[in-house]
């Protein structure tokens, strides 16, 4: 239960408001699924708003003895971002989490749910080579805060500085991002599931490359697009723990909206002071206004 | 906050996201656009085409319609992502201006070439990038035709 709502009658509001907003005119421009940040950004005035479903399967084997086993999340995770200038846009994004755990040692079950940690950031593009109609390059710097939300066990419980860089290429029908986050964090959660939870700093790296499957050559007729996405996603924390995923994906953009679906699995894991992922499917859908 | 806060959160901004697409959209219907006869400023309906670098994708050619919209007469769109051609229909006395055009194109997060206007006339960007860009032959071809 969350609150009063049901989970599975949570999960139809939202998969109604997504169902529903793909009826309206109103999408982040050629930005890999599960990467934390690109190079691109809304126009000044303007806004993308952002909501992925994440069902993520984990499992913890470290920690105490009694909170050992099995974690399912569905994730709920809102992301809006704003164009303020030019070159500089803000981005605020809110996790919600309803989690079913299977307890190793005692053999049961329990449900919780809860909101994981805010982060705003902003977004300042410091490079912008548009070098023909479609081929462009572009850099950006990226900083921010994470901000506790004092939900346990879902936040990290701390105030967290955030800095990084993006980096977008297009050539014609292939698209490359690539991104680095440092998370300096100043608390955390003592019996942490998720990587950036725990008292380390967190060093997030992804790569995505994106090929446009249809159509061939963009005309005056064409109103969307489909992307064959994949990605690789790392987080590196100080504590030693360290996870490489691989993410293979499909992605439609339509000139107002967006549709994504990806899975992220494991490539090569070590953790010893969190839950380690067993895998995670991601469905989302973006739009502009 | 609990959760079904955060849901009825969700589903207003949602709403609104609607009422404020649905109040932004492209003026086809201009009261000034030539299908009026009767509006004599209709006469003075002319073009442009705006060659645009960087649109790389469908929701580009949103981003830079939203924004050229936004100016005054400008009463059509119509985005060729291939070629990286933007047609601006305008009617009415008060047309935008080459450098509002430009500013739009910069705005939306795309570097403008040029505007060449249906009399000939033709504005080269000021833009690093516009004048170290080339068009492409066949585009240029595709213009003076």
């Amino acid at each position: 239960m969350i609150g009063s709502i049901p989970i599975r009658q949570y999960a139809m509001i939202v998969a109604w408001i997504m169902g529903g907003s793909l009826g309206v005119p109103s999408a982040d421009a050629q930005e890999p699924i599960n990467a934390t940040n690109s190079a691109t950004a809304p126009a000044p005035g303007h806004f993308i708003l952002k909501e992925q479903v994440r069902y993520n399967r984990l499992k913890l084997d470290t920690g105490s003895p009694s909170r050992r086993g099995d974690i399912e999340d569905i994730e709920f995770l809102t992301t809006l971002n704003a164009g303020v200038t030019q070159n500089l846009s803000l981005s605020f994004r809110l996790p919600v989490f309803l989690r079913d755990r299977d307890l190793d040692r005692s053999g049961r079950s329990d449900r919780d749910e809860g909101i994981g940690d805010f982060t705003a950031m902003a977004k300042w593009r410091v490079v912008q080579k548009d070098t023909s109609a479609l081929d462009t390059f572009r850099l950006s710097l990226v900083g921010g805060l994470d901000v506790r939300t004092g939900d346990t066990p879902f936040t990290g419980d701390s105030y967290d500085p955030l800095l990084g860089v993006a980096a977008t290429g297009i050539r014609g029908r292939h698209g490359v991002n690539a991104a680095l986050l440092w998370k300096f964090t100043t608390g955390g959660n003592d019996e942490p599931i998720y990587p950036g939870e725990s008292t380390a700093d967190l060093f997030r790296y992804d790569a995505a490359y994106l090929y446009r499957l249809h159509p061939a050559r963009y005309s005056t007729d064409t109103h969307g697009a489909f992307y064959a996405v994949i990605e690789v996603n790392g987080t590196y924390e100080t504590n030693g723990d360290h996870e490489l995923f691989i993410a293979p994906g499909l992605m439609y953009e339509a000139a107002k909206w967006t549709a994504e679906l990806s899975v992220q699995a494991p490539a090569w894991e070590r953790i010893d002071h969190r839950a380690e992922y067993e895998f995670a499917i991601v469905a989302g859908l973006r739009f502009s206004f | 906050m609990r959760i079904h806060h955060y849901c009825l959160l969700v589903v207003a901004s949602v709403v609104l996201v609607n009422g404020g697409c649905q109040t932004s959209g492209v003026p086809n219907n201009h009261p000034d656009t030539p299908a009026n006869p009767e509006n004599s400023a209709a006469k003075s309906a002319a073009s442009a085409v705006i060659w645009v670098k960087g649109m790389s994708c469908p929701l580009c050619a949103n981003n830079i319609s939203l924004k050229l919209n936004a100016l005054p007469g400008v009463s059509d769109i119509k985005v060729d992502l291939g070629d990286g051609r933007v047609l601006v229909e305008t009617s009415g006395l008060n047309r935008p201006t080459d450098a509002q055009l430009m500013d739009a194109v910069r705005e939306a997060g795309f570097t403008p070439d040029r505007i060449e206007w249906t009399n000939g006339r033709t504005t080269e960007s000021t833009d690093g990038a516009g004048r170290t860009g080339s068009p492409d032959i066949s585009m240029q071809r595709e213009v003076n035709e």
